[in-house]
């Protein structure tokens, strides 16, 4: 077996496993706060992505632009608190859903309305001049020969700034009071309501949060497969990933990305004769969690629902 | 003493049902009151008028002093009031520890910065929240099961669980749905203690809603009836004993 190559794989597969975790918080922030599937998530990273880049094409510089387009998904957060979500506050919890589908209508029809629906090329080494795109050895030694590994550096590049982003997310909703009310809301909207917590105030932050977040998964994400509706498909590589790791819980998110990363890499090398040729990448991360929700309907960390009779 | 509650003319309707017809009662400042009747009277309906819950059509509820149509749960809260529910509603994915510190949240004023790198302001708060979940903890004789996740916990525990989340708040006035439902009656006997002395030692005015008598009688100085949402009663435990239409309400009338 060539153990270089091996360490290739399974670097590059926890690599790209970060990225899908970082857009799976996504999807577990709003299901944890508001109990609903954000089927908007998609259009959030096209929409954030897609803003981004028209500024930089209108010459605004890399900073400017990356600061005005957070700024642009926080205020989207906090208007979807207050105009689509809080009307809905008590609902069914299927009308909830509906509107996030509603949501993603409309921002794909209002990014193409203000921006436009081209495919536009994203090339963050353009800005960034370190030299992102070649592929470099990390590690090169003479005397080692296995540890001479080939790893792209945008990809280092991304995995560092996915797992400094999920860091800080995890910090902040562990230790702090909004991560506490954040936890209650899940919980029990009544209950928390009837202690204080302000329900409107910790769904406009996570909105808020989750756009900020949609903006740097969509921007790392973008820079593979180009900014255009394709982005929309790289979201729904964080489905298997939430089955995996339980709709509720972060740290599953996290591993759950993880797991997915390094499956669908060693798959695509060692079992892709099995199931008969290349290409299985695409499917495999689905069968995984597929196998994974015989075993364990609620996922790696997930709550498991106990109803008495 | 004066009144710290008064229910004035409260009238809640869902569609054509009449949850609450015309109600009106006070409740002083440090008495146990209990609100009492058959299912179905609009009792929790009451509780969930005082502390907003639900929007009465017609009426008002004074509280300390304050005249509202409406107030929403959370102004509620920071008002003072602090509740516990019929169907026990605490946060089942937390611990015993973790459900009691969220009563604690309106004392938590340090910013997200602070708290999360644990300086400043928010060292101070923790110690002092800590503190207090401790002291109720260890009123309610929970020690043991501090970390527990609740969900793991009996029924009659739940409760407790509860009344230290309602507790921990400092609150002014609890209001307490049915905090003995489903207990065994060792359970019930240790629930009326805490319930009397959070009362007579911290002074904390209570409404509660139950069903046991027995329990009603011993430890309430105020009881007001209701039956198919009107009032048919309102007095001291021994008036409202001899009261012709509670005991009709709850032995039934021959016709």
């Amino acid at each position: 077996m060539d153990w270089v190559y091996l360490i290739e794989v399974l670097v590059g597969g926890l690599m790209s496993g970060v990225m899908y975790s970082l857009v799976a918080i996504g999807f577990v922030l709003i299901y944890k706060s508001s109990g609903i599937f954000n089927f908007a998530q998609g259009t959030m990273l096209l929409f954030a992505s897609l803003t981004f880049v028209k500024m930089t094409e209108n010459g605004i510089d890399f900073w400017t632009s990356l600061f005005i387009a957070a700024g642009i998904m926080v205020i989207f957060g906090i208007a979807t608190e207050r105009y689509v979500i809080r009307p809905l506050a008590n609902q069914d919890l299927l009308a909830l859903f509906m509107a996030t589908v509603g949501l993603a209508t409309f921002q794909e029809g209002f990014s193409q309305f203000v921006w436009d629906s081209d495919v536009h090329g994203l090339q963050m080494s353009k800005f960034l001049d370190i030299g992102l795109l070649d592929p470099a050895p990390i590690f090169v030694s003479d005397h080692v020969p296995w540890l001479d590994i080939l790893i792209p550096k945008f990809d280092i590049f991304a995995s560092l700034v996915a797992g400094s982003l999920i860091v800080i997310l995890a910090f902040f909703f562990q230790k702090t009071k909004t991560g506490l009310s954040l936890r209650a809301v899940s919980d029990d909207h009544m209950a928390a309501m009837a202690v204080g917590i302000p329900l409107q105030t910790v769904w406009a932050v996570v909105w808020a949060v989750t756009g900020v977040i949609a903006l740097v998964a969509g921007l790392l994400w973008a820079e593979r497969v180009s900014v255009s509706f394709t982005l929309i498909e790289a979201v729904m590589k964080a489905l298997p990933v939430i089955l995996i790791g339980g709709l509720t819980s972060i740290p599953g998110a996290i591993v759950g990305g993880l797991v997915i990363g390094v499956g669908e890499k060693l798959g695509e090398i060692y079992l892709a004769d099995v199931f008969g040729g290349q290409g299985i990448e695409l499917w495999f991360a689905y069968f995984m969690a597929l196998i994974f929700l015989i075993f364990r309907p609620q996922g790696m960390f997930g709550e498991k629902l106990i109803e008495r009779v | 003493m004066s009144d710290i509650l008064k229910v004035e003319n409260v009238t809640l309707t869902f569609g054509g049902v009449k949850a609450i017809t015309d109600i009106s009662f006070n409740v002083k400042e440090g008495e146990i009151c209990a609100v009492i009747g058959p299912n179905g009277a609009g009792k929790s309906s009451m509780l969930n008028v005082i502390n907003g819950v639900y929007l009465p059509q017609i009426g008002t509820v004074t509280y300390d002093g304050v005249e509202r149509r409406s107030i929403n749960p959370r102004d509620a809260a920071i008002a003072g009031m602090a509740r516990t529910f019929q169907n026990i509603a605490l946060f089942q994915g937390m611990t015993v520890l973790e459900n009691i510190m969220t009563g604690r949240n309106l004392f938590m004023k340090s910013s997200w910065l602070e708290q999360g790198l644990n300086i400043g302001r928010a060292r101070a708060e923790e110690k002092e929240n800590r503190l207090a979940v401790e002291k109720v903890i260890k009123f309610l004789q929970i020690e043991s099961i501090r970390k527990t996740p609740v969900s793991k916990l009996p029924y009659g525990l739940q409760k407790r669980v509860e009344l230290g989340r309602a507790l921990v708040a400092e609150p002014k006035i609890l209001l307490l749905d049915e905090p003995m439902a489903g207990m065994n009656l060792e359970e019930k006997a240790d629930m009326s203690c805490f319930i009397l002395e959070i009362n007579k030692e911290q002074g904390i005015t209570t409404v509660m809603i139950e069903h046991d008598m027995g329990v009603v009688m011993d430890i309430s100085d105020h009881v007001v009836v209701l039956d198919y949402g009107k009032k048919i009663g309102d007095g001291s435990p021994s008036e409202v004993m001899a009261n012709q239409d509670v005991i009709d309400a709850y032995l039934g009338v021959s016709h």
